[in-house]
């Protein structure tokens, strides 16, 4: 039967293939260049014009895909023998496959029968290297921190170092995982102490090494490790989890306790807890008041606070789940289902209400999109205040003054959190347009020492002499209380004069719509 | 005169004496390794003198997971410091969250909390999220990283109660909680 092109540039590369007797399209053709470049032409199995092009995309995702493959494996690294070397075992490869990529790495590492360890070694700054010697010098320091890992171990095992601490064979592997990582998978139970040995000696090894980028000249480097000992699949995940925190924490060495696995499955809770909460649509909005200093009787404004519901229905605090949203990069979905609950109890209500935003979320523009849409929509800016939490993660003021601005047209009002506390400072009430300051608790909690009594108080004045209101939380007590607004603290809020609660509750507590900022 | 001054000197030494007795009861009801209290403030001043409730309350039975495993594989000075950590997790979520409270390490890696404020529902939800917020903590010592967990049981109790068979029960709750 002939192929006929498709004359619809939209279809370029599907061409259908008719019966000549009636004209009748009975399948579909594409054609695309291989990863060599070479013209294909092939048959897809496809119902219409659209379904082969589909096909088509597929086919030239998986090409692209291939390509960057080979291209990372030319330029960063070279091709890794699955078993490098054995200082004294002769252990024979676990699986027979081509070591390319994490998933190979981890399906050796989980072939391995018995305790083993794990350990990712990363070279620091290596974007540098890349950046300022080329990658060929990248590749080549690779290689040199191959060889001294090798080297380094041989010579232990030369000193007797292994069999002092009764380790008579091991074996191991060397990856190169990826660009700069390199994975030593140890097939023994080594106690935690020789693990320690191990790291120091490399880790000194490495930063005294001379690692050779031309003929006269020499750099030195160092590596952070993260490491592991466990049985089975999770290894290598958690020493990518180590070697995380080794670098969050700057520190050249973190050892992830293989405890921890057994533990994983509360925290995986979370993550199904987290998928249920957006399908459901649980994300639970809780309202905590805050009161002007001369009457703590009724709520000037609510605190809206996130809670998420657990699968028999219990109320879950963000100290279970926030971070873990954002890890899993869920995070996004919950306050936009919070936004959304949020402006309805203020819509019904008029009331006032306080939301919480961090750097992260006023970075997000999906999140501002729809707040301000919201706020345009609803018309009742003046009911919000966007309290700017974690302000000391601001990089660009610029980007966020512009964000308060275009708020602050519509009638909202800005706060700052934690004020007092870390880095949330002097500097960005200074350059922030703001309308309200909340002194962080732990410092309020103290009040009642001189010190952080004299603090609070110059803070209060400063803030008052900028033209900005106060907020004193952690209102714990009428002790505090008292001393809050003896210096001059305009608003008040704690759980002694009110515990974060639903929306019905807190119609309860003090009557519909009793806020009086609206 | 010469008597105001000797009253004042009294009044003096006696304050003295008085906080001396305050610091020394610290000293006495406080564990050695965390800053929680022992299991003597238990028995000398939440029970009678026939180990029974002097108050009534919630009674929360807190054993840390695998905690001998860790023992065994290191020894017991990472396993105290652990403790420390965990206890100190513990006060600055309750801290954190308002919750008054007792706590004391009974004995191992096994606490006890009591509190008087809450309803049952409340306590429950209180551990709850303090257990589950502790899985996200990364718990260290010097370069190496844990994760620990803890299992819990609840149980109030009441004034005459028997300690020991609020104590059966609550080794019951746990149990059952684990299986």
């Amino acid at each position: 039967m002939p192929i006929r092109a498709i004359s619809d540039k939209q279809y370029k590369g599907v061409s259908e293939l008719y019966r000549k007797s009636d004209g009748q399209v009975t399948g579909y053709y594409v054609t695309y260049r291989d990863i060599d470049g070479r013209p294909i032409k092939r048959r897809v199995d496809a119902d219409n014009r659209d379904d082969a092009l589909l096909s088509l995309s597929e086919i030239k995702q998986n090409i692209d895909l291939e390509k960057q493959g080979k291209a990372m494996s030319s330029t960063v690294r070279k091709p890794i023998p699955s078993v490098l070397k054995k200082v004294t075992a002769t252990t024979k490869p676990l699986i027979d496959v081509p070591v390319n990529n994490m998933k190979d790495h981890q399906k050796i590492i989980s072939a391995h029968k018995g305790i083993a360890i794990v350990s990712l070694i990363d070279i620091v700054a290596f974007d540098d290297i890349n950046i300022l010697y080329g990658y060929e010098t990248g590749v080549s320091i690779v290689d040199q921190m191959q060889s001294t890992i090798h080297d380094m171990l041989k010579e232990m095992d030369s000193n007797g170092i292994f069999s002092k601490h009764s380790v008579e064979t091991f074996s191991y592997d060397l990856f190169n995982v990826y660009a700069d990582k390199l994975c030593l998978f140890i097939k023994n139970d080594f106690n935690h102490r020789l693990m320690d040995l191990i790291v120091k000696t490399l880790l000194t090894k490495i930063s005294n090494h001379n690692f050779i980028i031309s003929d006269d000249n020499h750099i030195h480097i160092n590596a952070t490790i993260g490491a592991t000992k466990a049985e089975g699949s999770a290894s290598l995940i958690f020493a990518e989890k180590a070697l995380k925190e080794a670098k969050s924490y700057r520190s050249s060495y973190i050892f992830h306790d293989s405890n921890a696995t057994k533990n994983e499955h509360l925290a995986n809770n979370v993550y199904e807890t987290l998928i249920s909460n957006i399908k459901e649509k649980t994300v639970t909005p809780y309202f905590q008041g805050i009161f002007a200093s001369a009457d703590s009787t009724v709520p000037y404004k609510y605190e809206s606070l996130m809670r998420i519901l657990d699968s028999k229905g219990r109320v879950l605090s963000p100290a279970v789940f926030m971070e873990k949203s954002k890890d899993y990069r869920l995070y996004t979905q919950l306050m936009i289902q919070m936004i959304d609950k949020v402006f309805d109890v203020m819509a019904k209500h008029g009331t006032a209400v306080t939301l919480n935003l961090s750097y992260m979320d006023i970075n997000n523009t999906e999140l501002c999109d729809k707040l301000m849409y919201k706020v345009k929509k609803m018309k009742i800016g003046k009911c919000l205040t966007i309290e700017i939490v974690e302000s000391e993660q601001i990089q660009d003021i610029d980007m966020v003054n512009e964000f308060i601005f275009s708020l602050k047209k519509n009638g909202v009002m800005i706060a700052i959190d934690d004020f007092g506390s870390g880095f949330s400072n002097f500097d960005t009430i200074m350059n922030l347009d703001i309308d309200y300051v909340k002194l962080d608790g732990s410092l309020v909690s103290k009040i009642h020492d001189k010190k952080y009594r004299i603090m609070l108080e110059s803070m209060v004045k400063i803030c008052h002499d900028l033209g900005i209101k106060t907020i004193a939380e952690y209102i714990y007590d009428e002790s505090i209380m008292e001393a809050a607004i003896d210096i001059g603290v305009d608003y008040l809020q704690g759980y002694h004069l009110h515990q974060p609660s639903q929306w019905d509750s807190v119609k309860e507590t003090f009557g519909l719509g009793q806020a009086v900022n609206a | 005169m010469h008597n105001d001054k000797d009253k004042f000197v009294n009044i003096t030494e006696l304050r003295k004496v008085q906080s001396e007795i305050a610091l020394l009861r610290k000293e006495i009801f406080s564990d050695d390794i965390t800053k929680t209290k022992n299991r003597l403030w238990i028995y000398k001043e939440k029970l009678s003198d026939n180990e029974t409730f002097n108050d009534f309350g919630f009674m929360v039975s807190i054993k840390i997971s695998d905690y001998k495993v860790i023992l065994k594989e290191y020894d017991s000075n990472v396993g105290n410091r652990l403790l420390k950590q965990v206890s100190d997790y513990m006060i600055g979520y309750m801290k954190e969250n308002q919750l008054k409270h007792e706590i004391v390490r009974y004995e191992n890696e096994n606490f006890f909390i009591f509190l008087n404020d809450l309803n049952e529902e409340e306590v429950e939800d209180s551990m709850l999220n303090m257990q589950k917020s502790m899985t996200n903590h990364k718990f260290k010592y010097r370069s190496r990283m844990f994760m620990l967990i803890f299992n819990f049981a609840v149980m109030q109790y009441i004034e005459n109660e028997s300690f020991s068979s609020v104590l059966d029960q609550l080794d019951e709750k746990l149990f059952m909680n684990k299986a």
